[in-house]
Protein backbone atom coordinates (compact mmCIF):
# COMPACT_ATOMS: atom_id res chain seq x y z
CA UNK A 1 0.00 0.00 0.00
CA UNK A 2 2.58 2.53 0.81
CA UNK A 3 4.69 1.52 -2.14
CA UNK A 4 1.35 2.58 -3.90
CA UNK A 5 1.41 5.62 -2.74
CA UNK A 6 4.95 6.27 -2.92
CA UNK A 7 4.33 6.19 -7.07
CA UNK A 8 0.94 8.36 -7.38
CA UNK A 9 2.99 11.29 -5.37
CA UNK A 10 5.87 10.52 -8.16
CA UNK A 11 3.42 10.70 -10.96
CA UNK A 12 1.22 13.65 -9.71
CA UNK A 13 3.96 15.82 -9.49
CA UNK A 14 2.88 19.50 -8.70
CA UNK A 15 2.36 21.26 -11.58
CA UNK A 16 3.63 24.91 -12.60
CA UNK A 17 1.80 27.08 -14.38
CA UNK A 18 3.21 30.48 -14.85
CA UNK A 19 5.74 30.47 -12.35
CA UNK A 20 3.16 29.22 -9.72
CA UNK A 21 3.41 26.12 -8.13
CA UNK A 22 -0.85 24.27 -8.42
CA UNK A 23 -0.73 22.07 -5.19
CA UNK A 24 -3.09 19.01 -6.13
CA UNK A 25 -4.43 16.65 -3.98
CA UNK A 26 -4.10 13.58 -5.49
CA UNK A 27 -7.73 11.73 -5.43
CA UNK A 28 -6.38 8.69 -4.28
CA UNK A 29 -5.20 10.20 -0.73
CA UNK A 30 -8.46 11.90 -0.04
CA UNK A 31 -9.18 11.09 3.43
CA UNK A 32 -13.15 10.77 2.19
CA UNK A 33 -14.33 8.03 -0.09
CA UNK A 34 -16.76 9.39 -3.17
CA UNK A 35 -19.73 7.77 -1.95
CA UNK A 36 -23.12 9.21 -1.93
CA UNK A 37 -23.51 10.86 1.77
CA UNK A 38 -27.28 12.22 1.08
CA UNK A 39 -29.25 10.27 3.98
CA UNK A 40 -32.04 7.89 2.74
CA UNK A 41 -34.38 10.16 4.85
CA UNK A 42 -33.69 13.30 2.49
CA UNK A 43 -34.19 11.02 -0.73
CA UNK A 44 -37.76 9.82 -0.03
CA UNK A 45 -39.42 9.34 -3.00
CA UNK A 46 -43.17 11.16 -2.89
CA UNK A 47 -46.25 9.86 -4.41
CA UNK A 48 -48.26 11.52 -6.42
CA UNK A 49 -50.59 12.70 -4.13
CA UNK A 50 -47.47 13.70 -1.57
CA UNK A 51 -47.33 10.59 0.21
CA UNK A 52 -44.55 8.95 0.91
CA UNK A 53 -43.94 6.00 -0.80
CA UNK A 54 -42.60 3.34 1.41
CA UNK A 55 -39.45 1.47 0.09
CA UNK A 56 -40.96 -1.80 1.31
CA UNK A 57 -43.65 -3.52 0.35
CA UNK A 58 -46.91 -2.79 2.25
CA UNK A 59 -48.38 -5.67 4.58
CA UNK A 60 -51.89 -6.80 3.00
CA UNK A 61 -54.86 -5.59 4.48
CA UNK A 62 -57.22 -7.85 3.87
CA UNK A 63 -60.05 -5.62 6.13
CA UNK A 64 -59.65 -2.50 3.50
CA UNK A 65 -59.57 -4.98 0.71
CA UNK A 66 -63.39 -5.70 1.30
CA UNK A 67 -64.67 -2.98 -0.11
CA UNK A 68 -67.99 -3.39 0.27
CA UNK A 69 -67.59 -3.85 4.15
CA UNK A 70 -69.04 -0.75 5.02
CA UNK A 71 -71.61 -0.70 2.44
CA UNK A 72 -75.39 -1.54 4.24
CA UNK A 73 -76.97 -4.52 2.63
CA UNK A 74 -80.13 -3.89 0.98
CA UNK A 75 -83.44 -4.22 2.97
CA UNK A 76 -84.53 -6.19 0.74
CA UNK A 77 -81.48 -8.65 0.64
CA UNK A 78 -81.93 -12.03 2.29
CA UNK A 79 -80.47 -13.11 5.05
CA UNK A 80 -81.97 -16.80 5.61
CA UNK A 81 -83.61 -19.17 3.07
CA UNK A 82 -85.73 -21.91 4.90
CA UNK A 83 -87.82 -24.34 3.72
CA UNK A 84 -90.77 -22.66 3.40
CA UNK A 85 -89.87 -19.37 3.31
CA UNK A 86 -87.48 -16.11 4.13
CA UNK A 87 -85.86 -13.93 6.22
CA UNK A 88 -85.21 -10.84 4.83
CA UNK A 89 -82.94 -8.12 6.01
CA UNK A 90 -85.85 -5.06 6.66
CA UNK A 91 -86.66 -8.44 9.14
CA UNK A 92 -90.06 -9.21 6.79
CA UNK A 93 -90.93 -13.06 7.17
CA UNK A 94 -92.73 -14.98 4.41
CA UNK A 95 -92.92 -18.53 6.33
CA UNK A 96 -96.23 -19.92 4.54
CA UNK A 97 -94.52 -21.67 1.69
CA UNK A 98 -94.39 -19.11 -0.85
CA UNK A 99 -91.50 -17.12 -2.62
CA UNK A 100 -90.78 -13.85 -3.11
CA UNK A 101 -89.92 -11.39 -5.28
CA UNK A 102 -87.55 -8.32 -4.63
CA UNK A 103 -87.48 -5.88 -7.33
CA UNK A 104 -86.81 -1.75 -6.82
CA UNK A 105 -86.62 -2.02 -3.08
CA UNK A 106 -89.27 -3.60 -2.67
CA UNK A 107 -90.39 -7.09 -1.22
CA UNK A 108 -93.61 -9.04 -2.11
CA UNK A 109 -94.69 -12.62 -1.84
CA UNK A 110 -94.57 -14.44 -4.58
CA UNK A 111 -96.72 -18.05 -5.89
CA UNK A 112 -96.00 -18.67 -9.88
CA UNK A 113 -97.83 -21.71 -9.65
CA UNK A 114 -101.37 -23.14 -10.48
CA UNK A 115 -103.56 -25.45 -8.21
CA UNK A 116 -101.61 -28.32 -8.91
CA UNK A 117 -97.93 -27.25 -7.44
CA UNK A 118 -96.42 -27.91 -10.57
CA UNK A 119 -93.60 -26.20 -11.94
CA UNK A 120 -91.65 -28.75 -13.95
CA UNK A 121 -92.99 -30.03 -17.36
CA UNK A 122 -92.73 -33.27 -18.70
CA UNK A 123 -89.38 -32.38 -19.63
CA UNK A 124 -88.22 -31.87 -16.96
CA UNK A 125 -87.61 -28.41 -17.70
CA UNK A 126 -88.86 -25.46 -15.37
CA UNK A 127 -92.39 -24.10 -16.52
CA UNK A 128 -94.58 -21.45 -14.86
CA UNK A 129 -97.12 -19.07 -17.07
CA UNK A 130 -94.62 -16.13 -16.91
CA UNK A 131 -97.58 -13.73 -18.05
CA UNK A 132 -99.33 -14.14 -14.78
CA UNK A 133 -95.83 -14.82 -13.08
CA UNK A 134 -93.84 -12.27 -14.14
CA UNK A 135 -97.00 -10.01 -14.31
CA UNK A 136 -95.32 -7.40 -12.00
CA UNK A 137 -92.21 -6.66 -13.68
CA UNK A 138 -94.44 -6.65 -16.87
CA UNK A 139 -95.79 -3.99 -15.19
CA UNK A 140 -92.85 -2.18 -14.04
CA UNK A 141 -91.16 -2.83 -17.40
CA UNK A 142 -93.05 -2.72 -20.12
CA UNK A 143 -92.20 -4.29 -23.82
CA UNK A 144 -91.02 -1.44 -26.34
CA UNK A 145 -94.17 0.01 -28.01
CA UNK A 146 -96.08 -0.16 -24.74
CA UNK A 147 -96.38 2.46 -22.16
CA UNK A 148 -93.66 4.08 -20.93
CA UNK A 149 -91.96 2.59 -17.17
CA UNK A 150 -93.39 4.10 -14.02
CA UNK A 151 -92.10 3.97 -10.16
CA UNK A 152 -94.18 1.01 -8.36
CA UNK A 153 -97.18 2.25 -5.97
CA UNK A 154 -98.79 -0.06 -3.95
CA UNK A 155 -102.01 0.76 -6.35
CA UNK A 156 -99.97 -0.74 -9.20
CA UNK A 157 -99.82 -3.74 -6.98
CA UNK A 158 -103.21 -4.12 -5.75
CA UNK A 159 -103.91 -3.84 -9.79
CA UNK A 160 -101.61 -6.95 -10.79
CA UNK A 161 -102.93 -8.75 -7.23
CA UNK A 162 -106.37 -8.30 -9.04
CA UNK A 163 -105.58 -9.00 -12.22
CA UNK A 164 -103.55 -12.10 -12.11
CA UNK A 165 -105.95 -14.10 -10.24
CA UNK A 166 -105.89 -15.90 -6.64
CA UNK A 167 -104.10 -18.69 -7.68
CA UNK A 168 -100.96 -16.85 -8.84
CA UNK A 169 -100.75 -14.35 -6.12
CA UNK A 170 -98.14 -11.51 -5.57
CA UNK A 171 -98.77 -9.89 -2.01
CA UNK A 172 -97.03 -6.78 -0.80
CA UNK A 173 -94.58 -7.68 1.92
CA UNK A 174 -93.02 -4.49 2.74
CA UNK B 1 -86.40 5.11 -12.38
CA UNK B 2 -85.51 1.58 -12.52
CA UNK B 3 -83.40 0.18 -15.14
CA UNK B 4 -82.90 -3.85 -13.88
CA UNK B 5 -81.59 -5.71 -16.77
CA UNK B 6 -81.02 -8.87 -14.90
CA UNK B 7 -83.52 -11.41 -12.70
CA UNK B 8 -81.99 -13.30 -11.01
CA UNK B 9 -83.95 -16.64 -10.47
CA UNK B 10 -83.86 -19.28 -7.53
CA UNK B 11 -85.86 -22.37 -8.49
CA UNK B 12 -85.97 -24.07 -4.92
CA UNK B 13 -83.46 -26.90 -3.97
CA UNK B 14 -82.04 -27.48 -7.75
CA UNK B 15 -81.26 -26.25 -10.46
CA UNK B 16 -82.86 -27.18 -13.50
CA UNK B 17 -83.59 -25.67 -17.27
CA UNK B 18 -85.96 -22.85 -17.87
CA UNK B 19 -88.32 -24.13 -20.37
CA UNK B 20 -87.85 -22.15 -23.26
CA UNK B 21 -91.43 -20.48 -23.19
CA UNK B 22 -90.47 -19.14 -19.63
CA UNK B 23 -87.14 -18.15 -21.07
CA UNK B 24 -88.57 -16.08 -24.14
CA UNK B 25 -90.91 -14.14 -22.04
CA UNK B 26 -88.46 -13.09 -19.78
CA UNK B 27 -86.20 -12.01 -22.21
CA UNK B 28 -89.53 -10.43 -24.01
CA UNK B 29 -89.06 -7.76 -20.71
CA UNK B 30 -85.71 -6.81 -21.54
CA UNK B 31 -83.67 -8.74 -18.77
CA UNK B 32 -81.67 -11.45 -19.09
CA UNK B 33 -81.83 -14.26 -16.58
CA UNK B 34 -79.50 -16.04 -14.13
CA UNK B 35 -81.17 -19.31 -13.24
CA UNK B 36 -79.57 -20.77 -9.83
CA UNK B 37 -81.00 -22.81 -6.92
CA UNK B 38 -82.53 -20.75 -4.25
CA UNK B 39 -79.47 -20.68 -1.66
CA UNK B 40 -77.18 -19.64 -4.68
CA UNK B 41 -79.33 -17.24 -6.38
CA UNK B 42 -80.08 -15.33 -3.04
CA UNK B 43 -76.17 -14.97 -2.22
CA UNK B 44 -75.63 -14.19 -5.60
CA UNK B 45 -78.82 -10.99 -5.32
CA UNK B 46 -76.94 -10.32 -1.90
CA UNK B 47 -74.00 -9.18 -3.49
CA UNK B 48 -75.10 -7.79 -6.67
CA UNK B 49 -77.81 -5.70 -4.79
CA UNK B 50 -75.14 -4.30 -2.42
CA UNK B 51 -72.75 -3.68 -4.87
CA UNK B 52 -74.90 -2.29 -8.15
CA UNK B 53 -78.06 -1.05 -6.09
CA UNK B 54 -81.61 -3.02 -6.23
CA UNK B 55 -82.52 -0.55 -8.98
CA UNK B 56 -80.17 -3.31 -10.92
CA UNK B 57 -81.38 -6.38 -10.15
CA UNK B 58 -84.31 -8.08 -9.22
CA UNK B 59 -84.76 -11.75 -7.87
CA UNK B 60 -87.58 -14.19 -7.78
CA UNK B 61 -87.16 -17.06 -5.06
CA UNK B 62 -88.92 -20.22 -4.30
CA UNK B 63 -88.35 -22.21 -0.97
CA UNK B 64 -85.63 -24.17 -0.93
CA UNK B 65 -88.31 -26.67 0.63
CA UNK B 66 -90.15 -26.63 -2.36
CA UNK B 67 -91.91 -30.30 -3.55
CA UNK B 68 -92.87 -30.34 -7.20
CA UNK B 69 -96.81 -31.47 -6.94
CA UNK B 70 -96.35 -30.80 -3.16
CA UNK B 71 -95.26 -27.14 -2.51
CA UNK B 72 -93.23 -26.08 0.37
CA UNK B 73 -95.51 -25.78 2.72
CA UNK B 74 -94.49 -27.64 6.14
Amino acid sequence: MASSRAAFRQISSPLTISGKTMSSTPIASSPSRLLHTTSTAQRRVMGHNAEEVPSEAPTTDFDRMDMLGATPAPSTSVDVCMSEGFVLNSGARVTDGSGVLLVGGEAFTWRPWGKDKKLVNAKGQWEVDAETAFALLGMLWPRPGQFPPFLMSRHVVRWVYADIGADKTIGCLL
Amino acid sequence: MFAIDLLILGLGPEIRPLSPATKKHISSLGMRVEVLDTRNAASQFNMLATERGVADVAAALIPIGWRDGLGASA
